[in-house]
């Protein structure tokens, strides 16, 4: 088997790593498998869609697991996250060369909708202290199935990424996208569009990719090898890193103004169409574009050019006003006006329970798109240098990520990725973070956001959720009816904050009535009592009953050794 | 919407070096029109068995004529397989079969895990 695209997953990490060194882990013979897939009539799969393998690569330790496209599309269900959590946890203990990982997934897998977005987080959370740590995370893409959804995230939470043409990498699916705004916003049966927006090409041209290759396992391993041994990869996450990342996505964000296409960025980068550079090989297409590439990669912009937003401007009173209202009601004092921008986003210093507070947030269920990100990723870093140690609060109502093809194009998933670092980075400085669901908390923008705050709440009536019942009936092909029954009988389907709080993500959920007290006494502890590296959201949703395999799985995988 | 278990158990010559034979192996994908096939030994002398998941409904005599067929054509004595289905075709499960078999008979040191 030489193509990445065409191989299974197994079939990948058997190429990948250095010949006959590879072990699974848990014996094939243990199974690992979906608890929820028998309810919608679906066989489970013994790895649950995921293999996993310690090796080597060019004679040095990795870990490494490959998604497998050919299963419920790759995407994230309970089991399959918490053996990836496993992992990158193993990861931390181990410090490996490299933790490798094959991305092929569609996303949260909507047959497990709320455990699959909280498996998503945990990854994320686990995959990023391998970050911090030092520990590098390769990323490969190239499967039929793109890498879309919370994997596009978690995707943009490596160190590094190698890609090949037939590689996607995006936030939303075009499907999704065309759903929501039309076939004008995202015509997904336009492949060439399709690939000029999220394809491995533009990709590497806008530096989301750091290695471009033909589809054959053999350059996938060259180029992971190539990666794994730069001495940068070793660097630990700092906030000079996301500083530094923050103004390449702004500079990006300003030259590209305007650009839908990939044939517009070709234009504003004056290089030929996507169509005749279409037929290059991977060297070659790096070769035409390699000045291109490098003045992209050293560009420099101010934040004004990139601070355009894809959704239509609210009103800034308004915003002020609620926010302002909010704020009251949660017993929090600060100075008139709170700064509010017109996508609807805010951030004002305040007191609460006598200590100063950073708040931060998005209000009326307004979109996160590229500019709300870095413009959020700023105001972290910025509160980290000004106010070390200071607790933040972000206080969330969003309908989630923006569903806009030029925000694929710039690399929404960038963004919120880096939202993501910025979060976890506060976390590790010793920042306490605390998240408040007001209204809406939807998929990617809660992803990115509060569900990596160390204590995350809902107020009653709030409604965190991955998607709603009719787009994933559509997407899963399961009757409406069959998902609305579902929602009544299972806490896995149903939207609704007291779900994920048996689910073990939300420590609690408060009444509006005593909101305030519960906060003051949360933000009276004054800093993170938790390291960065350590995620109780398991062990909490086996205690209640929400969701019982993850913990063990984890277990499992870190074997005697777990902590 | 439910799911189907069988359970087979089916005559078979022994498999010729069951003892050498110990690393399970792993074959297919859960996917439309495929199975995952994980194909094991310990199980009793003469006995081929199968345990079939699948969510495509009423095949229960076709999977005894595949896995009659497999049993007939190959010394699987001893050996157990697991299949998790989703309609595959019995040229595709024959397939399985085979690739699992072979796979395990190969490479008795090594953990075979493949397709």
């Amino acid at each position: 088997m030489t193509s990445l695209l065409e191989a299974t997953a197994r079939q990948r990490l058997e190429g990948l790593l250095d010949p006959s060194s590879l072990d699974s882990l848990i014996p094939l013979t243990e199974p690992q498998r979906s608890p929820h897939l028998a309810l919608l009539g679906l066989p489970a799969a013994q790895e649950d869609g995921v293999s996993l393998a310690r090796g080597s690569l060019a004679g040095r330790p990795v870990l490494a697991a490959a998604q497998e496209g050919g299963f419920l599309g790759g995407a994230v269900g309970e089991v399959h996250g918490a053996r990836l959590v496993g992992l990158l946890r193993l990861a931390l203990q181990e410090r490996p060369a490299a933790v490798l990982l094959v991305w092929e997934s569609g996303g949260v897998r909507l047959h497990e909708a709320n455990a699959g977005l909280i498996a998503v987080s945990e990854v994320m959370s686990a995959l990023l202290d391998c970050r911090l740590a030092g520990i590098p995370v390769i990323g490969l893409v190239g499967g039929s199935g793109g890498c879309f959804g919370g994997t596009g995230l978690l995707a943009r939470c490596c160190s590094a990424l190698v890609m090949s043409e037939e590689g996607r990498l995006g936030m939303s699916g075009p499907e999704v996208i065309e759903t929501v705004h039309g076939v004008e916003e995202f015509d997904s049966r336009n492949r060439p569009l399709v690939w000029q927006v999220t394809g491995g090409k533009v990709r590497a041209l806008l530096g989301e990719a750091d290695a471009l290759v033909n589809d054959r396992l053999e350059e996938f391993r060259q180029a992971t090898i190539q990666l794994m041994l730069s001495p940068s990869i070793r660097q630990p996450l700092s906030r000079e890193a996301i500083r530094a990342e923050w103004r390449l996505l702004v500079a990006r964000r300003a030259l590209l103004e305007g650009c839908r296409s990939g044939e517009e960025v070709s234009e504003r980068l004056g290089l030929p169409s996507p169509a005749a550079l279409a037929l290059l090989t991977a060297e070659e297409y790096q070769a035409a574009t390699a000045d291109a590439r490098a003045r992209l990669a050293g560009l420099q912009a101010p934040w004004e050019e990139a601070s355009w937003s894809s959704e239509p401007p609210r009103e800034l009173e308004a915003l002020q006003a609620v926010a302002a209202l909010r704020l009251d009601s949660l017993g929090l004092l600060f100075a008139h006006p709170v700064e509010a921008f017109t996508d609807g986003s805010f951030q004002v210093q305040a007191i609460c329970a006598g200590r100063p507070v950073a708040v931060m947030g998005v209000l009326e269920g307004a979109a996160v798109d590229g500019a709300m990100a870095l413009r959020m990723v700023d105001q972290m870093l910025l509160l980290a240098d000004r106010f070390p140690g200071r607790p933040l609060l972000m206080l969330l109502d969003t309908q989630g990520q923006a569903l806009r093809r030029a925000e694929e194009l710039m690399g929404l998933n960038a963004s919120m990725a880096l939202l993501a670092k910025a979060v976890k980075s506060l976390r590790a400085a010793g920042h306490l973070t605390v998240s408040l669901v007001t209204g809406r908390a939807v998929s990617g923008g809660y992803l990115c956001t509060g569900m990596l705050a160390e204590r995350a709440f809902a107020l009653e009536g709030a409604e965190v959720s991955v998607m709603n019942l009719p787009a994933m009936s559509r997407i899963t092909k399961i009757p409406l009816e069959r998902l609305e029954a579902l929602s009544r009988e299972s806490p896995v389907f149903a939207p609704g904050s007291h779900n994920y709080a048996r689910m073990g993500h939300l420590e609690a959920v408060w009444s509006g009535a005593e909101a305030a007290t519960r906060l003051a006494e949360v933000m009276a502890t004054g800093e993170a009592r938790l390291t960065a590296a350590c995620d109780l959201r398991a062990v909490r949703g086996l205690q209640r009953g929400g969701r019982t395999q993850t913990a063990a799985v984890v277990e499992r995988i870190l074997g005697p050794a777990a902590a | 919407m439910a799911l189907e278990t069988l359970e087979f158990s089916l005559p078979s010559a022994d498999a010729p070096n069951r003892e050498a034979m110990s690393h399970p192996t792993l074959v297919g994908v859960v996917g439309s029109g495929n199975c995952e096939l994980l194909l094991t030994t310990g199980g009793p002398s003469g006995q081929f068995s199968a345990a079939v998941e699948t969510s495509a409904l009423g095949f229960a005599p076709i999977w005894r004529a595949v896995l009659d067929d497999f049993a007939g054509s190959h010394a699987a004595g001893g050996l157990r397989a697991e299949i998790h289905d989703v309609g595959a075709t019995p040229a595709v499960v024959a397939l399985r079969l085979g690739q699992a078999y072979e796979r395990l008979s190969q490479r008795p040191q090594q953990e075979a895990a493949h397709d």
